[in-house]
C-alpha cells in the first residue's frame, strides 16, 4: 500500500435485516446500509461524505471504528486489515483511532465531571502515566479546544456547559490520545449556526497542529466545502461520485451530485429547474440490488439503468462517477 | 400592494417556577400581499411563539401579554372564537412542521382534505372531491392518489399533501413553521419550490419560519431576524445580504459557511444566548457583541427605521433622520 495512505476501505458492505409482517407472516427484508464502498484517505487529509439520511454515512464510520462488524469487505488502517487483527492490536490501533458523535447532549455521560471524562481514555490507555502528569494532558487538552483558563472547566458537570461547549469537550477527549485519525460524525449538525463556525476552525485548527487525518459526515454541501479536501457523495450505500472538493462543487458529475450542488449553489435555479433536476421520489420498500439505486429519481435515465448498477468510473485528477449515462447527458447540456 | 398583517408590539411570555420567560417581547414587522418572508433566527429565539402567537394558539403557562397582530383591518387578538374559527383556514392557515403529524395514518389523504373543506365551507360534498383533486394536482400528486394512506407516500409527499391541506380554503396567507426541517435536501428543496411556485401563481403572502439562512435570502423578498425573543433586524433580502445594520445579523452571515465562497474563513459568535427568565432591559445581544457600551447593558433599543423600510434595533445605528 501506498505509505502516503493511512486508511484504505475495500469493498465494504453492511447489509442489515429488516423484519416486517405479522408473526405469522414474517417478511425479511435485506436493507444494503452500505454496499460495495471504496475509499482511501491519505495522511493529513480529510475526506467527507455527504448524503442524505439514510445512505449509510454512519454504518460505514462505525465500521471503519470497528464499533460494527462489516458483513464483507476490508479496512486496512496503516497497512493492517481491521477486519482480521488479533485483540492485543486492535488496543493499539483504536488508540489512534478515535471518533466524535452527532450529539453533543448524549455523548457525555451525564453523571461525570469534565476531569473524570477526560480521564477516562488516559486510563484506559496510558496506565502508565503518573496522575499529575494525567491531569496536566487533560488540562492541556481542554486548553487546546479553547476553553481557557482550563481549571474553570475540569470540575463542571455536562449539563453546565453550553451545546458548543459540551460538543468541545468530546472533541478533547477524542484528542487526548493523540491519535492519528478522527471519524467526525456530524459534529455541529446539533449545533446553533453561530457556534458550529467554531468547531469547524478548531478541528481545522487540530488537524494542521497535529497532523490529524479525518472523515467528516456532514449533510450539508456548505460545511463539507469549508472542511474537506476531497468529498464521497453517498446515495443509498454506495458512493456515487467522489473528487477533489472543487471537483465536486465546479463539475459535479452525477445526476444526484448536480441536483444536490445547484440547491446550495442557486436555489432559484433549481426551483425554475426542478424537472430537469430530479424526479419525485416515492417510498420504495422492496429495494432491489439490481440497477441503478438513484434510478426511481434520476432524470437521465435510460434502459441499462434499470437492470445494470453502475460501476465507479475514474474522470481523471481524482475524480470519479457512478453513472452509465454521465458522459451522455453531460454532452447534452454543455 | 397592500399590507396583509401587521405585527405590532408583541409580547408573549411564560410562566415557570424560575420567573417569567420572556419568550417574544416587542415585536413589529408586516407582511404585504404576495409577499414571502422568512422569519429566521437560532433555536429558542422565539419563532414559533410568534407564529402561534399570531394565531391564538399559546397555551397556558403561556400568555399573549401586549400588541396588536392585525389580519386585514382586524385585530386577531380581540377576535372573538367564532371570528377566529372562520379566518383559520380560509384567511390564515398553517403547513405544520411535521406531516406525520398532521396526517392521519387511518384515513385516505383524500378524505383527511374533503374533511377539512366541508369543516370550514359550505360546498356539496362532490365539489369538495373536485378541489381535492385540484389541490393535489397543484402540489404535483396525481389526483387518482386521494385513495392513498399517508403510509403510502414518501415523506416530501406527505409534505406536499400537508401543503395541500393548508390551501384546502384558499387562505391569502399562509405560515410555514419549520415545514420542511428533518427532510433530506433534495426533498426539502421541492418543498420549498412547490410554496415558493404557489406564492407566485396565487399571489399568496407567506412568513417562511426557518433558521436556514442560505434558504431564506435565496427565496424571501424580505427578512425579519430574530434573536432571544426580539426583533432585531427587518429589511430586504437584498438590503440583510449586502448591508447589514445589526451586529447580531452581521455575525450570522459571518458564521454561516457558503458554497460560492469555501475560501472564507466562518466565524463564530463568542459566548451564549442569555436567559430569557426575568431578563432585565438590555440589549440582549450585548453579552456577545463586539460593539456594546453602557447604554446597552441598561436599556433596550427599540427597533427603527433606519434607511426607508430597513428596521434595525441597535443603539449605534441612528433614525433615518439622523
Ligand atoms: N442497527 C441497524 N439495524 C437495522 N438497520 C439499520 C441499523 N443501522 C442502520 N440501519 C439502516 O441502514 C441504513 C443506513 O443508516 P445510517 O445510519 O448509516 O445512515 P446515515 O447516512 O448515517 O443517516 P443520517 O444522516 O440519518 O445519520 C438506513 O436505512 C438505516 O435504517
Ligand atoms: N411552554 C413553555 N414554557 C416555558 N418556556 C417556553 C415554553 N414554550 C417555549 N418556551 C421558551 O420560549 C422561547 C422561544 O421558544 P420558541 O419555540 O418560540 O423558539 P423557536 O425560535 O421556535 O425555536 P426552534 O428553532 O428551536 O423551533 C424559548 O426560550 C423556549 O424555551
Ligand atoms: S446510472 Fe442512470 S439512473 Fe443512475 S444516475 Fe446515472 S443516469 Fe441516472
Ligand atoms: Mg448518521
Ligand atoms: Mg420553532
Amino acid at each position: 500500500m501506498d505509505n502516503s495512505v493511512l486508511l484504505k476501505v475495500n469493498q465494504l458492505k453492511k447489509t442489515f435485516i429488516k423484519k416486517s409482517g405479522t408473526v405469522f407472516n414474517r417478511k425479511k427484508t435485506e436493507v444494503y446500509a452500505v454496499n460495495n464502498v471504496n475509499f482511501e484517505i491519505k495522511k493529513g487529509e480529510i475526506l467527507g461524505i455527504i448524503g442524505e439520511s439514510g445512505c449509510g454515512k454512519t454504518t460505514t464510520a462505525r465500521m471503519v471504528m470497528r464499533l460494527m462488524e462489516e458483513s464483507s469487505g476490508e479496512i486496512l488502517f496503516e497497512g493492517n486489515n481491521l477486519c482480521t487483527i488479533k485483540n492485543a492490536e486492535t488496543n493499539r490501533l483504536r488508540k489512534n483511532m478515535q471518533m466524535i458523535f452527532q450529539d453533543p447532549y448524549d455523548t457525555l455521560n451525564p453523571g461525570m465531571r469534565i476531569v473524570d471524562i477526560l480521564m477516562e481514555p488516559l486510563n484506559a490507555h496510558e496506565k502508565n502515566l503518573p496522575s499529575n502528569e494525567k491531569l496536566k494532558r487533560v488540562i492541556e487538552a481542554i486548553e487546546s479546544i479553547e476553553l481557557k483558563p482550563a481549571e474553570d472547566y475540569l470540575y463542571r458537570y455536562p449539563h453546565q456547559l453550553s451545546g458548543g461547549q459540551r460538543q468541545r469537550i468530546a472533541i478533547a477527549r477524542a484528542v487526548i490520545l493523540k491519535p492519528s485519525f478522527i471519524a467526525a460524525d456530524e459534529p455541529t449538525s446539533m449545533l446553533d449556526v453561530s457556534v458550529r463556525a467554531g468547531i469547524l476552525n478548531l478541528l481545522l485548527d487540530l488537524r494542521k497542529k497535529m497532523g490529524l487525518t479525518m472523515l467528516f459526515i456532514t449533510h450539508d454541501l456548505s460545511t463539507a466545502s469549508y472542511m474537506c479536501d476531497r468529498i464521497a457523495v453517498m446515495y443509498q450505500g454506495r458512493i456515487v461520485e467522489i473528487g477533489p472538493t472543487k471537483k465536486i462543487i465546479q463539475s459535479p458529475s452525477h445526476p444526484y451530485t448536480i441536483a444536490l450542488v445547484s440547491v446550495v449553489k442557486d436555489l432559484n435555479y433549481f426551483i425554475e429547474n426542478r424537472e430537469k433536476l430530479i424526479l419525485d421520489g416515492e417510498v420504495d420498500s422492496t429495494r432491489k440490488d439490481t440497477g441503478c439505486t438513484f434510478v426511481t429519481r434520476c432524470p437521465h435515465q435510460e434502459k441499462v439503468c434499470h437492470s445494470k448498477a453502475p460501476e465507479i468510473e475514474a474522470l481523471g485528477n481524482g475524480h470519479a462517477v457512478a453513472c452509465h449515462c454521465h458522459s451522455n447527458w453531460l454532452e447534452k447540456t454543455s | 400592494m397592500s399590507t396583509v398583517l401587521s405585527i405590532e408590539n408583541l409580547s408573549t411570555f411564560f410562566k415557570t417556577d424560575k420567573g417569567i420567560v420572556r419568550a417574544v417581547e416587542d415585536v413589529t414587522f408586516s407582511l404585504e400581499e404576495g409577499e414571502m418572508l422568512g422569519l429566521i433566527g437560532e433555536s429558542g429565539c422565539g419563532k414559533t411563539t410568534v407564529a402561534q402567537s399570531i394565531l391564538r394558539l399559546i397555551e397556558y403557562p403561556g400568555k399573549v401579554v401586549s400588541g396588536k397582530v392585525i389580519l386585514n383591518g382586524k385585530d386577531l387578538l380581540k377576535a372573538t372564537d367564532d371570528e377566529l374559527y372562520s379566518l383559520r383556514w380560509k384567511e390564515i392557515s398553517v403547513i405544520p412542521q411535521s406531516a406525520m403529524n398532521a396526517l392521519n395514518p387511518v384515513y385516505t389523504v383524500g378524505d383527511q382534505i374533503i374533511e377539512a373543506i366541508l369543516l370550514h365551507e359550505k360546498v356539496s360534498k362532490s365539489e369538495a372531491v373536485k378541489r381535492t383533486k385540484t389541490l393535489l394536482e397543484l402540489v404535483g400528486i396525481d389526483g387518482e392518489r386521494q385513495k392513498s394512506f399517508p403510509h403510502e407516500f414518501s415523506g416530501g409527499m406527505k409534505q406536499r399533501v400537508a401543503i395541500a391541506m393548508a390551501l384546502a380554503c384558499n387562505p391569502k396567507l399562509v405560515i410555514s413553521d419549520e415545514s420542511t426541517t428533518g427532510l433530506d435536501v433534495l426533498t426539502q428543496a421541492q418543498v420549498i419550490a412547490l410554496i415558493k411556485n404557489l406564492q407566485k401563481k396565487m399571489n399568496l403572502s407567506v412568513i417562511l419560519i426557518s433558521h436556514d439562512l442560505p434558504m431564506v435570502t435565496a427565496i424571501c423578498e424580505k427578512i425579519a431576524i430574530m434573536y432571544a425573543g426580539k426583533l432585531v433586524e427587518w429589511a430586504t433580502t437584498e438590503e440583510i445580504l449586502n448591508n447589514p445594520k445589526h451586529p447580531y445579523s452581521k455575525a450570522l452571515l459571518n458564521a454561516t459557511p457558503n458554497l460560492s465562497d469555501p475560501d472564507r474563513e466562518v466565524v463564530s459568535i463568542p459566548g451564549s444566548v442569555p436567559n430569557l427568565v426575568n431578563i432585565p432591559k438590555c440589549c440582549r445581544f450585548h453579552t456577545r457583541c463586539p460593539y456594546a457600551f453602557d447604554r446597552c447593558l441598561n436599556e433596550s433599543p427599540e427597533l427603527r427605521e433606519v434607511t426607508p423600510g430597513h428596521y434595525t434595533a441597535c443603539f449605534l445605528e441612528g433614525d433615518k433622520n439622523g
